[in-house]
């Protein structure tokens, strides 16, 4: 190979490394393989979609921890009210061995589900763990992450039924 | 020679952006007890118009439940208008709100940090990029606020 060619080769390797360098950091969140919603829908009033979330939440090893009105505390919203319900909970054995991890953990916490009101049907919504542990740069917390996911997929399955 | 110069360039100029971009918390420490710590964040938070919405006790969850943990709060706070604004342009957006900052003691510092929100932008739709930018602005500003108060 001659010495423009060389110059060639060494400015593509150079790219190649710096793309694979750089790439995840500057993907947006939907970029990084996993989608970063994770979205069901089910045909079911709002308070029937509580409940149900409420036991898939217990059955699959978490504690629900509590649920309130995305107005809740930001006065009087009667008429607003009841259109969008976020559901909070944890594992508490899970957390503990993920704080020992990594402290930063807390971007997680607790595990929430909002549950959306929409013409004849609730949408439950929860933000993907796996699409934002891919963001951090961070070994520690991509396995907690993805059994999270797993989890989440578990309950959000489980309470559509 | 002048290749090589030219590659090293180009390789700092793409690696150079890409961590600031990869950087997804903004986080501030401390040397303070932890409850001014708390009341210093509660603060910041109010002084940037943003009410309270629940200090969740992480630590004594834990605790509860015979588990060691250091102290470790998160706080929750939102804006109605806000709200209004999020449910009008696209409900999904909802799950990012409330914002939140966590704050944990590590050794004698006490850590406040929470999630840039950039990283969303274009998700929800155009319209609600303007409201992650403000997030984004607004945590930086509390977290700042909260940073500037005397330390032990």
């Amino acid at each position: 190979m001659n010495k423009k060619g060389n110059t060639v080769g060494v400015v593509l390797l150079v790219g190649l490394f710096a793309m694979t360098v750089a790439g995840p950091a500057r993907a947006e969140v939907n970029a990084t393989g996993a989608e970063p919603l994770l979205v069901v829908r089910v045909n079911k009033t709002m308070a029937q979609a509580v409940s149900d979330l409420q036991n898939a939440i217990a059955d699959n090893n978490f504690v629900f921890i509590r649920k309130q009105d995305i107005y809740h505390q930001l006065g009087n919203m009667k008429a607003k009210e009841g259109r969008i319900v976020l559901v909070y909970f944890c594992n508490f054995y899970m957390l503990h061995h993920a704080l020992k991890r990594d402290l930063r953990v807390g971007v997680f916490l607790p595990c929430k589900i909002t549950l959306i009101q929409k013409k004849g049907y609730v949408e439950m919504v929860a933000i993907n763990p796996r699409a934002i542990s891919t963001q951090l740069n961070e070994g520690s917390l991509h396995s907690l992450c993805s059994k999270l996911t797993h989890d989440y997929g578990a309950i959000l399955q489980e309470a559509q039924l | 020679m002048k290749s090589i110069l030219l590659a090293i360039a180009v390789l700092l100029s793409v690696i150079q952006p890409a961590a600031a971009a990869g950087d997804i918390f903004i986080t501030v420490s401390r040397k303070v007890d932890y409850k001014s710590a708390l009341d210093d964040l509660s603060i910041a938070i109010a002084d940037h118009h943003y009410r309270i919405i629940k200090i969740q006790p992480v630590d004594q969850g834990l605790r509860h439940r015979g588990y060691t943990a250091p102290n470790y709060k998160v706080i929750f706070f939102a804006d109605r208008t806000q709200v209004n604004k999020v449910l009008e342009l696209n409900p999904q957006a909802s799950v990012l709100l409330p914002l939140r900052i966590f704050l944990y003691q590590k050794g004698n510092t006490v850590v406040a940090s929470a999630a840039r929100l950039h990283m969303w932008k274009g998700k929800f739709g155009a319209k609600l990029d303007p409201m992650l930018v403000k997030w984004d602005r607004d945590l930086h500003k509390i977290l700042q606020d909260y940073a500037a108060q005397p330390s032990l």
